[in-house]
């Protein structure tokens, strides 16, 4: 699984949010977190995890 | 960092006591207080990813804090409102940080790994076929064994990536040897 964590919207490296694999992370009313574990996707089928330009993510090797 | 503090304690504390395990506090991109629209937003996360995967590879390390939660310019949660705005109740806003650190206490185990060994792509790799340094490149990786839950096995590795180049995307593949991955 991966998780590509990115700036949240265009002010890049300056932004106050962050995406998880595209999704912007917010908190809920009750000021739950968002379920980051379910937020991952499989890996490419080629393998090959994308990593924008400062950027970065976390990847699980499945072993 | 690296190439300075964290061996001169990692000297330290084995000369004073060497029983000790070693946990830096007060850790962040910018002493301080931080520095605002930095330390505060999703830049900060590329240094914190960064220094965790150093401090896992240093010897006798076995955490890191980092500064802080509330306050400052580094904050993990901003509030507005509250006791000093009456009119509006208190509200929590999570900076970029806040998420990252969540997911990284919930996918990375305490045990770090070997440096993984990042080989370029058909572009990279020198006529020899050497591993280059991809360090140098802004490309890095750090292992660490990844946290028990029931959506992977037991031993799975969590890969931190980093990619600090300012322009161009990276795209790596992974593959293990025994316990090393790159």
């Amino acid at each position: 699984m991966y998780w590509q964590l990115t700036p949240g919207d265009a002010k890049g490296l300056a932004s106050a949010l962050i995406k998880v694999n595209g999704e912007t992370a917010v908190l809920g009313h009750d000021l739950s977190l968002p379920d980051l574990l379910g937020m991952g996707q499989q890996l490419p089928a080629d393998g090959a995890v994308p990593l924008p330009a400062s950027t970065y993510g976390i990847v699980v090797l499945d072993r | 960092m690296r190439t300075l503090f964290l061996p001169n304690v990692t000297r330290a504390v084995t000369a004073f006591a060497p029983d000790k395990p070693v946990i830096i506090g007060e850790t962040s991109s910018f002493w301080g207080g931080g520095l605002a629209n930095v330390s505060n937003r999703f830049a900060s996360g590329l240094w914190l990813l960064g220094e965790l995967g150093e401090v896992g590879l240093a010897e006798g390390h076995r955490g890191m804090i980092r500064q802080d939660l509330v306050g400052g310019d580094y904050p993990l949660l901003d509030f507005v409102g509250g006791a000093a705005h009456p009119v509006v109740p208190l509200q929590y806003s999570p900076n970029p940080d806040y998420f990252t650190t969540a997911l990284l206490q919930r996918v990375v185990g305490e045990s770090a790994m070997a440096r993984p060994q990042l080989r370029s792509s058909a572009s990279g790799s020198d006529a020899a076929g050497q591993v280059r340094d991809y360090e140098s490149e802004h490309v890095r990786a750090y292992a660490f064994s990844a946290k028990n839950t029931p959506l992977w096995g037991a031993n799975s590795t969590a890969l931190l990536l980093l990619n600090l180049r300012p322009t161009g995307p990276a795209s790596l593949r992974f593959r293990c040897d025994g316990s090393v991955c790159g």
